[in-house]
Order: C-alpha cells, then structure tokens, then sequence
C-alpha cells in the first residue's frame, strides 16, 4: 500500500514539474490585408489605413511595429525603411488598444514591379523583464510602376524575358549569331581548302 | 513487489508530459472558415483637392445561402488625413445571395496619397476588401466639415 501511495506521489510531482506556466501575453491587430490595386509612384508617398494594435493578454506588454518580408518568391520584397510608423513601439496594458499610423514612402529609385511585406506589431518585453518574438501582421501587397518611359521599357523587357525564360534567351541568341554570321559572310571571303601534304 | 513499484513509476513518468500537456491545454488546434461575405470598395474620384468632399462606396455580398445578421462595415484609412463621417456602419440583415451598397463622405484634410479599404464584419469573421488610392492635392480652399 505504501509503494502505491509513493508511486501516486511520483506521478503527481512529475506532472506539476511538467506542466507550463499559462501564457498571459499576446498581441493582435485588427486588419488582415491591405492588397492595394492601383500602381503606386516611385518617389511617392502614401498614408495606410490605421492599423489597431491590441494586447490581449493579462500583463502590461511592450511592443515594436515592424515590417518583414514574406516568403513568397513570386513577388519582391519591399526595403522595411520605407515603411514609418507612428508610434513605432508602444505599451500597452491587458486589453488595450492603440492605433498606429503607417505610411509608405517610396524612394524615387524603387524598382517597378509587384510587392508584398507583412506590417505589424511584434511583442518586444513583458513587464516581467522576458522578451519573445510573438507578432501580429496584415498582409499587403502593392506595385509599382515604372517612374518614367525608360524605366517602364526596362520593366516590360525584363517581365518578358522572364516570363518566356529560357526561350527568352535561346532565340535572341541564335538570332544573334545567324546575323553575326550572315555579316562576316558579306564582308569577308572565307575560303577553306583542304589539300593533300606534298610528299618530301 | 519492487518490480511492480519500479513499472509504475515508470510508466508514470513516460505519461506525465501528456498528462500536463492535458492539463495545460497545449496543443495544436484548428478552424477553418469559410466566409460567405464579399466587399469591394469604389471611390467617385481618384483625385480631389483639400477640403473637397468625395463620395466612397462600399457594396456588401452574401455569397452564402444563409442570411447574414449584425454586419458592420468600416471604412479604413489613415484618418489623421481623412474625415469620414461615420465610418462604421451597421447592416441589420443580408439575405442569401443579395448584395447592400453603402456610402461615406471623404474629405482631405492635408495633401497626399491616401490608401483607403472596407472591412465588413460578420458573425465574429471580418473580410477586408482591395484597397484603392485618393489622391488629395492642395488648392482647395475650402475646409472640411
């Protein structure tokens, strides 16, 4: 009966040492997507919707808004310092809310083409001085457009000859050399001859 | 006797993470949505002066055959900027299949680019529509209401 009694004790006291402290801190934001469907202007800049941030947890908590790229090679990954935001780090109580202005300042050098970034806020500290990395974020997509005639012809080059790859640079290249060819054929007389070695 | 203690203990111990893994309520939980609602959002200019009131609509769909109740709508935008009036609205019931259109004043405090989206809530899940651009250029010389 004792051995039984010690054993319960055992179980008992390995499941408390296993068991984790309940989480009391969060972060969530009350957007889940800004896809932006008219072409935005290299050199431009452009004011986001507000974006509330919300501690849902039960302990003063600190959070940094950030901007981080997606993992989606399909489209690019917009520089995070274009991105301002005011705040750009808050605390906030359990249950509280604030809202955080963003804007887009796009450099005059911004390459054209389709972006995505994920803006939000990531839990910087908890009052209890530990710091994880738990964000919230809303997708967002834009494009830009070509600043001017050059760079929107560099643009539609370069979508061309990525979205024909690689016949996009198999056919310029025997083009290239059929006419590199036919060029020296007109300019110069190339005569091969193939004779016999005289015997000494 | 020793044996059976020894057995018991370690079972115990092989058990004791699901144990309070159980009691923790840790775990890895999932639901998946589906949202029968649908906004997009239409601006009656692209580009207005400070001051000078446009009209932005948003129209509401219930793809889903069931009706929608308590829907709210919110126009979003950096409203620092911005003057809406009465950005959130309410819809008190959307049958299946049918469509409500509703509509903002918008007036530009300050010259810039504004990005403006609706989000349409419904039965706890909210659907953010694409976003569309104002432009709000100086020379108005009129002040928003």
């Amino acid at each position: 009966m004792r051995c039984i009694q010690l054993a319960v004790a055992v179980v008992l006291l390995v499941a408390l040492e296993a068991a984790p402290v309940a989480a009391s801190s969060g972060v969530s934001v009350d957007l889940g997507r800004v896809d932006i469907t008219d072409a935005l202007m290299p050199g431009q800049a452009y004011s986001l919707p507000t974006l509330g941030v919300r501690n849902p947890g039960t302990e003063p908590t600190s959070y940094v808004m950030v901007a981080s790229a997606v993992q989606d090679a399909s489209l690019r990954h917009p520089d995070a310092a274009w991105f301002v935001f005011e705040p750009s780090a808050l605390t906030l109580g359990p249950g509280e809310t604030a809202q955080v202005q963003m804007r887009l300042v796009l450099p005059r050098d911004a390459a054209p083409g389709a972006y995505q970034v994920l803006l939000g806020a990531q839990i910087s500290s908890l009052a209890t001085g530990a710091s994880v990395g738990a964000a919230a974020a809303a997708r967002t997509t834009f494009s830009i457009r070509p600043a001017n005639a050059i760079d929107a012809f560099a643009a539609s080059i370069g979508q061309l000859v990525s979205d024909l790859w690689p016949w996009s640079a198999i056919v310029p290249s025997v083009f290239a050399l059929a006419s590199a060819g036919w060029l020296i054929r007109r300019r110069f007389a190339i005569h091969l001859d193939v004779r016999k070695r005289s015997a000494r | 006797m020793t044996r059976r203690v020894l057995a018991i203990v370690l079972a115990s111990s092989l058990l004791a993470p699901a144990f309070a893994a159980a009691a923790s309520g840790r775990g890895v939980t999932g639901r998946v949505f589906a949202t029968p609602q649908l906004v997009t959002i239409t601006l009656s200019a692209g580009s207005v002066q400070v001051g000078v009131a446009t009209r932005a609509e948003a129209t509401v769909q219930n793809l889903g055959a069931s009706p929608l109740n308590s829907i709210k709508v919110e126009l979003r935008a950096d409203h620092a900027g911005l003057v809406i009036g009465d950005p959130i609205r309410d819809v008190n019931s959307l049958k299946g299949g049918k469509s409500a259109t509703l509509s903002w004043t918008v007036c530009g405090k300050a010259a810039g680019s504004y990005v403006l989206l609706a989000r349409v809530t419904a039965n706890g899940i909210a659907v953010d529509s694409l976003a569309r651009v104002l432009v709000v250029v100086s020379g108005g010389k009129k002040a928003c209401p």
